[in-house]
């Protein structure tokens, strides 16, 4: 347990901002990321004896940026249903801020795949691939066993793999159906 | 699928080496910002209070039909007791009548769950259950329990935040009271899983295990795992709830009102139904 000093908070911040911050931008706009990243800071002032010393911090600030992304979510979901029933419209989500940053459309592609996973599956395969964390933390963020990771990658994965092998899926498919309507 | 595996990672929108550079944060600023609120906070949050379980939510916290409610038992209770004590002549001395323990009402959780506001997201559930089989599930569980039950409430668990609109009555898959270590400001998250423990009303070989709950910014996540001797799956069920929406940064406060002796069914049947316990 760190004693809580301006001067290790400073260094913690120092240490993981940047981390922090790209776990944030990696899954919403950069407003939404710099103020949940400035909400996971103040979580850890607040209980920073409960803050893990060494590489383990990592995993105790992602665990918390977890939750806080996921509330911001819940949070923006629920307003924006309340907008659209207001206005007579069906609810929706709001649009995933990950389509104005991808643009590359293959890239765009996963993107869409990986958004079709359950809430769950995705924020496994990001902390596995994105954030590039063992399987043993990413049990310990998400809360389940190391084995369960194992199989809940695998499956979301080879259902990644499964619909961009779909048609309509390639990008030379969607590029030619695109513009098919010109051709003719 | 190593090859869509290197095309989740060309994927990434923020690379490892954009962390890099220079222009990724103004680290300075950022920084500037958090002490400011911090500081704009500390009074309150200095110091974690220690409680020891969360207080039930005043009745004036309630919803209006349930502090009605509690109004109207209060009459009646008055009324009967006038009836019964004031209309009978009882000697003075004589002995009281025999006081018996009411039976638990079945319909009281459901009045709870008509009004508790929507906090349940499915996303741990369905990775075991279709939306059929959670559907069934509680189904089953409302008419085990006298009670009718809701309009199948699961269509579709993926996306899961398009379940929100459609989940009003699954209330019951909050996690209880007792599964949650509540206080002012409660152990919060934490990466050390709290010892597991056996629940009343439960198959004694499951134990609930209470893996995170912290107040981050204005709303209380909890993570209550259910587990099963001999099994290394869990089955986890995710509980979010927004305290008093952005008034609640500043107080802090974690309420767990989530009471439900349904839920206690439904997570017995869907370990029932995974073979984890006979």
């Amino acid at each position: 347990m760190q004693p809580r000093t301006e001067s290790a908070f400073r260094g913690l911040y120092d240490r993981r901002h940047r981390e922090v911050l790209a776990y944030f931008l990696r899954r919403t706009d950069r407003d939404s990321a710099l103020d949940c990243t400035e909400d996971v800071f103040l979580v850890a002032w607040r209980r920073f004896g409960d803050v893990p010393e060494g590489e383990r911090e990592l995993r105790w600030l992602y665990g918390v940026a977890r939750h806080v992304l996921a509330n911001r979510r819940r949070s923006m979901f629920r307003r924006n249903r309340l907008t659209r029933r207001l206005l007579g419209l069906g609810a929706s989500l709001p649009e995933e801020p990950e389509t104005q940053l991808i643009q590359r459309i293959e890239e765009q592609e996963v993107i869409d795949a990986l958004g079709h996973l359950s809430a769950g599956d995705q924020e496994i395969v990001r902390l596995a691939y994105w954030e590039e964390l063992p399987h043993a933390a990413i049990g310990q963020i998400v809360g389940c066993s190391a084995g369960a990771v194992d199989t809940r990658l695998h499956r979301a994965v080879r259902r990644i793999e499964k619909e961009l092998a779909a048609p309509g899926h390639k990008p030379h498919e969607r590029l030619s159906a695109s513009t098919g309507d010109e051709k003719r | 699928v190593n090859g869509t595996v290197e095309r989740i990672e060309r994927a990434n929108p923020v690379p490892r080496v954009a962390l890099s550079e220079d222009e990724f944060v103004d680290s300075a600023a950022l920084y500037s910002a958090i002490v400011a609120r911090r500081d704009s906070t500390a009074p309150a949050h200095t110091e974690k209070p220690k409680v020891a379980a969360a207080a039930p939510s005043p009745w004036y916290r309630r919803p209006a039909v349930v502090a009605l409610s509690a109004a109207v038992v209060v009459v009646i209770a008055i009324g009967a007791g006038a009836l019964l004590f004031g209309g009978t002549d009882t000697p003075a001395g004589s002995p009281s009548p025999p006081i018996t323990e009411p039976a638990p009402s079945t319909t009281d959780a459901t009045t709870d769950v008509g009004s508790l506001p929507f906090d349940f997201a499915t996303d741990d559930p369905c990775q075991w259950f279709t939306p059929e089989e959670i559907n069934e599930i509680v189904t089953d569980a409302y008419i085990a329990h006298g009670v009718a039950p809701p309009d199948h409430s699961v269509l579709d668990c993926e996306p899961w935040p398009d379940d929100f609109d459609t989940l009003t009555n699954l209330e019951v898959l909050n996690p209880l009271e007792s599964w949650m270590r509540g206080s002012e400001d409660p152990e919060g998250y934490t990466t050390d899983p709290l010892a597991s423990e056996p629940v009343a009303g439960l198959d004694p070989a499951i134990r609930v295990r209470n893996l995170s709950q912290g107040c981050v910014a204005y709303t209380v996540g909890v993570n209550a795992e259910l587990l099963v001797d001999g099994h290394v799956e869990i089955l986890t069920f995710t509980h979010l709830n927004l305290t008093d929406g952005d008034a609640g940064i500043s107080s802090n406060r974690c309420d767990a009102e989530a009471i439900n002796p349904i839920g206690l069914t439904v997570a017995e049947s869907m370990l029932r139904r995974l073979g984890w316990i006979e």
